[in-house]
């Protein structure tokens, strides 16, 4: 019972770290392109900003 | 030959008189030499600067502000040029689309124009994106006073007088007969076969609109004389960096490398799809390091750890950072115009013209489109980051860093309910009045007015002539 668990767990969460990386990574790269601008306000300018800045 | 004043002049046939020596004027006399016909030119204006003949352009403005004309404007041999700042670049053959002029025709006439403006003939254009391009302007040198004075002294074909202002046109039943001329406080009546308005984008419309009050039946009474006058709206937008390299790599061999201001334009593309006016951005070429810290120090506010790492790019000098300015197109709007005062006259008694004008929301909603759309391109390329001012579309904000081209009041056009002249710069239903200058635009685009000037002065120059060798 204990070792199904443990393989059932490993194979879990190597299965989400796949996910993680075929799946999460481009997509969180995709949503960064296409992303609203973020603005920021400073005195009387407004800086438009990348998400990551 | 050049005289001082018109009774200097001796008595000559000129099949051509051309009222004002500026670009325009100077351009279709070059022109006419060129074909061996004649011409006078009368300038209004001494042959230097004085303060009592800029006096002339006393004029009120009705609305909003704009630079005072006795300062945009010289009244002297060689008209305005003595003073512009001699940027040169065509119209967007797109922005010319609601001309009624071949484009190729105008076109046709560069070489020529380059060569009486002491340019290059290169305006590339290098695609950045969809939206933007990267595009090259000319700097001319040219005062015409300076560069053609001598010529005009020894030309066989141009003749020029000073100090000789014109009042109106005389003449009935679509033809001018002769032109009131005041010199030296002395009038004279000019007579020749055609005449050739070429006084400015203010004093085209300020002669025709006089000529009409003063005739009962020689200008047609529909045409909107005065109306649909426009400047080029520049200001201020806001501030930004660009990383140099970064673009040039990106462009490759198609990166523009001149000297100057580092200038965008708007692709004809962004204009249709966010219904705006077109425009011009430019970053100065001059480098002021207090004014970088400054912005630097603002973008450090927003984003401290990528600020940082451009603070350090400002040490390596790739960076671009500084004002960003616009040069915007203006909608034509009826409502802004020429009109004569009913009650001020100047020292020649001809009234001075009221200018009425009233900015447009239009410029300055398309100003912040334009920018949001450059900072856009900027984080997308990774070229750099701009900053807009908060307040862009709001007209009690606007400040336009002067008014300096005058366009519209006599514009082109086939209709005569919104042109005053046709395709070949006549005055319509007048069969020997002319208008040269930028008076005629019936569109102003973004791109400084001058260059354009020149060579629609150089076409109506072939127009006359071929008129006068077929009559001969």
């Amino acid at each position: 019972m204990l070792k199904n668990r443990r393989f059932f767990l490993k194979n879990f969460f190597s299965g989400l770290f796949l996910l993680n990386i075929f799946l999460i990574i481009p997509y969180n790269k995709i949503q960064s392109q296409i992303k609203k601008l973020k603005k920021k306000k400073n005195k009387d300018l407004i800086w438009y900003l990348d998400e990551s800045d | 030959m050049i005289y001082k004043f018109l009774s200097d002049l001796p008595k000559k046939d000129y099949p051509v008189v051309i009222f004002g020596s500026g670009p325009a004027g100077i351009s279709l006399a070059l022109k006419l030499e060129k074909k061996k016909i004649n011409s006078l030119i009368l300038e209004a204006g001494e042959e230097n600067y004085s303060e009592k003949s800029q006096e002339s352009y006393l004029s009120n403005v009705i609305g909003d502000d704009i630079t005072d004309l006795r300062y945009s404007r010289l009244r002297q041999l060689g008209g305005t040029s003595g003073h512009w700042g001699g940027w040169c670049k065509p119209i967007e053959n797109w922005n010319l689309k609601n001309w009624t002029v071949n484009v190729d025709k105008i076109n046709s006439y560069s070489k020529e124009a380059s060569e009486i403006l002491n340019i290059d003939l290169k305006f590339n254009k290098t695609k950045i994106n969809n939206h933007f391009n990267q595009i090259q302007f000319q700097y001319s040198n040219v005062r015409f006073a300076e560069k053609f004075k001598d010529h005009i002294h020894n030309s066989k074909y141009i003749d020029l007088c000073l100090n000789s202002q014109i009042s109106h046109f005389i003449g009935e039943k679509q033809l001018i007969k002769e032109a009131k001329v005041i010199s030296k406080k002395k009038v004279f009546f000019i007579k020749s076969k055609f005449f050739i308005l070429a006084c400015g984008g203010v004093e085209n419309s300020r002669i025709l609109l006089w000529t009409k009050e003063k005739n009962d039946n020689l200008i047609n009474p529909i045409l909107p004389i005065g109306k649909y006058w426009m400047t080029h709206p520049w200001f201020l937008g806001g501030v930004g960096f660009l990383k140099k390299t970064k673009m040039e790599n990106m462009l490759n061999e198609d990166f523009l490398k001149y000297e100057g201001p580092i200038h965008f334009a708007t692709s004809q593309k962004l204009i249709e799809e966010k219904k705006i006016l077109s425009g011009a951005i430019y970053m100065n070429a001059d480098e002021d390091n207090k004014f970088h810290k400054e912005i630097i120090k603002s973008f450090l506010c927003v984003s401290p750890e990528y600020g940082k790492k451009i603070a350090r790019m400002l040490f390596n000098k790739d960076l671009k950072c500084g004002n960003i300015f616009l040069n915007l197109e203006e909608a034509p709007n009826e409502n802004n115009k020429i009109v004569l005062d009913k009650r001020l006259k100047d020292e020649n008694q001809i009234p001075i013209s009221n200018i009425h004008y009233k900015k447009s929301k239009k410029t300055l909603y398309s100003a912040k489109i334009i920018l949001e759309n450059l900072a856009t391109l900027f984080i997308q390329k990774k070229l750099g980051r701009v900053a807009v001012k908060e307040n862009i579309s709001d007209l009690n904000y606007y400040e336009n860093l002067g008014v300096h081209h005058h366009m519209g009041g006599t514009r082109i056009g086939d209709d005569k309910n919104n042109s005053v002249v046709d395709n070949n710069l006549k005055v319509h239903d007048a069969n020997n009045l002319y208008i040269a200058g930028s008076s005629v635009f019936t569109t102003s685009g973004y791109a400084n007015p001058t260059y354009t000037i020149v060579k629609l002065s150089l076409k109506l120059g072939d127009e006359i002539s071929d008129i006068i060798n077929k009559k001969l």
